[in-house]
């Protein structure tokens, strides 16, 4: 009985968690070659990225533009640390989270007070300033040539260079942080964080500070960013500061809205979406923008609510048609009798 | 709380000027616990204002706002809930894209203990929590009927049950003091007896309740003491049948020349 009371104030989520799960230990028994792994991987760093952002452009209900550099900054900070300072990786991936977390709580601080659009562009902002700074301090980062020599990641002198390692790797942490978002999204911080984007007076009136609250949002997406990072880095061995520009930090956000933000399947079927139109898009290299132009053009256009949304209103719309053919029905043999 | 003297509401030299308009001058008033308290008041008069620097979303430039006693910080509406005051709004404010038992969980935010940080992890104490929240929420939605609506989005429902839902979500903060800004604004005429009702019932569970509301018949009906003001300023005070006969109020609302005529009656 209690179990059945929690899973309905938190209401729907349950079943995305466990898809999210589910998806993570399955895809892969799908297609398990080298090759397909390190696509799984990839995919499995964009759903600790996005579900990250998804604390922000999700649950607050604000669109950050910054994930893309908290993303470079993880991949800087570990690679960086594992590079010239010889830490090992397990360190490194301990570090980078912190110092991405740092960041996100400055630029948390400096930007959050502001009205949407500003919001946006201070964001946006900082993540080009991340970018920039990745391609100007050649000492540390190698520059435009990117930072090359990260070794792979290793436990102990056990390195992950296995591509079935490297992965289950990369999704368990995927399934943890999955589940301490899904924590926080039912828990009453989720529900105030979630409140203050549909209306920030009652969130207010309840009680709830703002600040504290999105200050927490931004933490927590600049800890996934700087996991999701340092995992890149380890993953691909060689980071350059074109993986983290503007395109990214647009991408990012488009495919969180297209596949629901603030809905816990948000993060997977958006990592699937930008793996999908980075394995398609390879071969047209010149024309990705081009390509993600008119995609989410049309998608936006198709499906205003993100997938995750469109799919759950089309529900809610059956069961209420449903209701009414039911209430109809009833009101006829009402007449009739 | 009990042993504490529930003193319900008060308000005293209150005042907020726009650049050149004073839009609200020495107001001074009580809401006591366990009685319904109205300010009435033609357009313009203030009364939203009032209800802002109360519930601490507009902050005074003089006065005090006291809940049992205790001084509010001016111009802090997220410390309002912590002093259980609680408010509703004009124009309808819910938690769209949440279900109607969450947004009546929220009202009792304040209420629940326990650090965010610990809410990542989910222990025990969290959980404990959250289900004590949710048969709080419960208990109150069965009491106003509502049961039925508890998984709904809240966008989904009626805009009369969404507005006693943001009424049953200010319950579940516990509150002395519920400040009601227009509540009967855009329900039809049907819904007013089941609101009053309502707020009725607040009052007889020991809230002061402060009523803003353009509806004379509701106002009329229910409340214990009416509060008149005009141009900011508070124009007279007393029961609602003083109230409706006071000449002064008469004009204020049609204007001279009917005060002797007429009883107000809008």
């Amino acid at each position: 009985m209690m179990s059945r009371l929690t899973r309905s104030l938190s209401r729907n989520n349950s079943w995305e968690l466990w898809l999210t799960i589910g998806l993570l230990l399955l895809l892969p028994m799908l297609l398990a070659t080298d090759y397909a792994l390190t696509i799984w991987t990839r995919m499995a760093i964009y759903v600790i990225l996005l579900t990250g952002l998804n604390f922000i452009n999700g649950m607050a209900g604000m669109i950050s533009l910054a994930q893309a550099g908290f993303f470079g900054l993880g991949a800087y900070a570990a690679g960086i640390a594992a590079v010239r300072f010889d830490v090992p990786p397990v360190l490194a991936l301990v570090i980078a989270p912190l110092v991405v977390t740092a960041a996100a709580l400055l630029v948390g601080m400096m930007s959050m007070r502001l009205k949407e659009i500003y919001f946006k562009m201070a964001t946006l902002g900082a993540g080009f300033v991340l970018f920039l700074l990745f391609g100007r301090m050649v000492e540390l980062t190698g520059g435009p040539n990117g930072l090359v020599g990260i070794p792979p990641f290793s436990v102990f002198g056990f390195a992950f260079t296995e591509p079935i390692v490297k992965y289950a790797f990369v999704a368990l942490l995927a399934i943890i942080g999955a589940i301490v978002a899904h924590n926080l999204l039912v828990s009453r911080t989720g529900r105030a964080l979630r409140a203050y984007g549909a209306s920030e007076p009652a969130a207010l009136a309840a009680g709830a500070s703002p600040f504290k609250l999105r200050l927490l949002a931004f933490g927590m997406s600049g800890f996934y960013a700087g996991v999701a990072g340092a995992l890149e880095a380890f993953d691909a061995r060689f980071i350059s500061p074109s993986t983290f520009d503007f395109m990214m930090a647009v991408l990012l956000v488009v495919a969180l809205v297209l596949s629901g933000a603030g809905r816990m399947i948000g993060p997977i079927l958006g990592a699937l979406l930008l793996t999908g139109i980075e394995v398609f898009a390879a071969d047209y290299a010149d024309y990705e923008p081009l390509i993600m132009g008119v995609i989410f053009l049309i998608a936006v256009q198709l499906f205003p609510r993100g997938l995750a949304g469109e799919l759950a209103a089309r529900r809610e719309d059956r069961r209420e048609r449903a209701k009414r053919e039911a209430a109809a029905q009833t009101e006829r043999e009402v007449v009739r009798a | 709380m009990s042993t504490k003297e529930r003193q319900g509401l008060r308000v005293t030299g209150v005042s907020k000027r726009y650049g050149g308009l004073q839009v609200l001058k020495d107001v001074t008033l009580r809401a006591p616990a366990g009685a319904i308290t109205a300010v009435i008041g033609p357009n313009g008069a203030g009364k939203s204002t009032l209800a802002n620097v109360i519930s601490g979303f507009v902050t005074q430039d003089e006065g005090q706002v006291f809940v049992n006693g205790a001084e509010l910080p001016a111009g802090k509406a997220v410390a309002r809930a912590s002093h259980r005051l609680g408010r509703t709004f004009q124009n309808l404010e819910v938690f769209t894209g949440m279900s109607v038992l969450q947004n009546v969980a929220m009202g009792a935010y304040s209420r629940q203990k326990g650090s965010h940080l610990a809410d990542l992890i989910r222990g025990p104490r969290t959980r404990r929590n959250e289900r004590e929240a949710e048969e709080k929420a419960r208990e109150l939605l069965r009491r106003f009927d509502l049961e039925h609506r508890a998984e709904s989005l809240v966008e989904s429902l009626p805009f009369g049950e969404a507005k006693l839902v943001e009424m049953v979500r200010v319950l579940a903060m516990e509150p002395e003091v519920v400040v009601l800004d227009e509540p009967a604004a855009g329900l039809p005429p049907a819904s007013a007896m089941p609101l009053a009702e309502t707020i009725a019932g607040m009052a007889k569970n020991g809230i002061g309740v402060l009523l803003i509301e353009h509806n004379m018949k509701l106002v009329m009906s229910i409340s214990d003491h009416v509060v008149v003001l005009d141009q900011g300023q508070v124009l007279t005070e007393g029961s609602p049948a003083e109230v409706q006969k006071d000449p002064r109020v008469i004009e204020a609302y049609l204007g001279p020349g009917h005060a002797k005529s007429e009883e107000l009656t809008l």
